[in-house]
């Protein structure tokens, strides 16, 4: 598991890159990296399901640079992963364990825009040695600064995905056998209420509205 | 004054600027935004543009400075300011430094509102719509053409508008602006929206079918109080575990589905 989960988390991270900061072709997008984890981790059927899933609920949020986006490819990396490693030795349900791994991911969204926030405000940095570099008529340098931005996210992302994902299998193991059956029972039939959420999100998204003319 | 010089861009420039253009938001920062991003992009024109020398470091530091839109628009700006940029090297007194600056801005707000209202909020949501369609209705290994299709489909337009932009923005030079004038994605925007409430409608029959009158009942009102919530723009976190712990309640109300 640990060598999967660092394979895992160096894949994700590098996919990750297209949140925001390069390419945008859209690969970062739940129902793309759902599966993909799921297969990484043997069990491409489950990652579709938490994929598509979590692409309906987040399907309209907006990539935009200047307000830090939640990260929907961070919550599905993480749920996915954790709740096929939990499902291999537990005896619960597979919608249960989706719906634990998807309670676990959710709360350390906010983990990642602390670090996003610093990487961003280191980026600040790069940018006046960008500056002192182009008064130096220094090409090569200035391109230095963006590959080391880059490197920079891949790695917040590979210790976050890393660390989140160790610290779910061992939570797992400690929390998941004490939980009462009820309380599992629960929250496996509420799965099918987060899709009637993530419909309620899509009718949200397409709804008429009245927008003006920009140009 | 400079002797007039003959520096041409090449396709392969714009080749390699298109390609540098995906990495546009890579240096994102809060002071300057894309600053550092499109001055990258932009690299190989200044190359092929400007020796060593007094003007080049006048280019990287006019590209240096605050610079923000939609990250596939953006190549509009980049193809106009490549040409821009190729007359003021070529012929010197045609085009000066403030227009260059002045155009970058002008151009970059519409072009943000353009991108953001079509492809985050419009495009891309009916595409991933389309493709879970495909998930839900194909069976087996099959339904892996439902996230390929999303795919395909919307860059099938980004990379069009983002590598044809840059070429239209290239060739064109500010004539492109009324190009964009002329295309009206409002209208566009309308359809892909009602297209979208068809394949909602679609979804919701798939799903119908599956449960039973209990099941839809509790599912429907699930779906009709959560639309509530959000009209009201309530957190989708606190949505996402308000509904969870809705899903627990209704099992310890004996309510099982």
């Amino acid at each position: 598991m640990l060598l999967t989960s660092i394979w895992v988390s160096l894949v994700a991270s590098i996919i990750s890159l297209d949140v925001t900061a390069c390419w945008q072709i859209m690969i970062s997008r739940p129902i793309i990296i759902g599966p993909l984890i799921g297969w990484m981790c043997g069990d491409f059927a489950h990652g579709m399901i938490i994929g598509s899933i979590l692409e309906l609920i987040w399907i309209n949020t907006l990539p935009l640079g200047a307000s830090i986006p939640l990260d929907a490819a961070a919550t599905t990396v993480v749920a996915t992963a954790t709740s096929i490693f939990l499902k291999r030795w537990w005896s619960g349900s597979e919608s249960t364990a989706m719906v634990l791994g998807i309670c676990y991911a959710m709360p350390l969204g906010t983990l990642l825009k602390k670090m996003d926030i610093f990487v961003r405000r280191f980026s600040n940095r790069l940018v006046y040695y960008a500056d002192k570099y182009a008064k130096e008529d220094n090409l090569f340098m200035i391109q230095t600064m963006v590959v080391l931005a880059i490197l920079l996210i891949v790695l917040k992302y590979f210790l976050f995905y890393f660390i989140s994902i160790y610290l779910g299998l061992y939570i797992f193991h400690l929390v998941a056998p004490e939980l009462p059956d009820a309380l599992l029972a629960g929250l496996g039939q509420a799965r099918i209420l987060l899709i009637a959420l993530g419909l309620a999100m899509v009718w949200d998204t397409f709804r008429f509205r009245k927008a003006g003319k920009e140009f | 004054m400079t002797q007039a010089q003959n520096r041409t861009i090449t396709k392969l420039d714009l080749l390699k600027i298109m390609h540098r253009s995906l990495y546009i938001q890579a240096v994102w920062n809060f002071e300057r935004l894309q600053n550092l991003g499109f001055l990258f992009t932009v690299v190989p024109m200044i190359k092929r543009l400007y020796p060593p020398g007094p003007a080049r470091v006048a280019a990287l530091q006019r590209h240096l400075e605050f610079f923000n839109t939609h990250p596939y628009m953006a190549s509009f700006v980049i193809g106009v300011i490549t040409s821009l940029e190729e007359k003021m090297a070529n012929q010197p007194g045609t085009v000066n430094q403030e227009e260059v600056r002045s155009i970058k801005a002008i151009m970059s707000g519409p072009l943000a509102a353009i991108g953001d209202a079509f492809f985050w909020a419009s495009l891309r949501p009916f595409s991933a719509l389309m493709g879970i369609v495909m998930i839900l209705t194909l069976t087996g290994r099959a339904n892996i053409i439902g996230p390929l299709f999303f795919l395909f489909f919307f860059n099938l337009f980004g990379l069009y508008i983002r590598f044809g932009g840059l070429t239209k923005g290239y060739l064109l030079g500010l004539g492109v602006v009324d190009k964009l004038k002329k295309f009206n994605t409002q209208d566009l925007i309308t359809v892909i929206n009602l297209l979208g409430l068809i394949g909602l409608g679609v979804l919701l029959l798939l799903y119908a079918a599956e449960f039973n009158l209990w099941q839809n009942l509790i599912f429907f009102s699930t779906l009709l109080m959560t639309y509530g919530l959000i009209r009201k723009k309530v957190y989708t976190n606190v949505l996402i575990y308000g509904v969870l712990a809705w899903g627990v309640l209704l099992y310890f109300l004996d309510c099982r589905f």
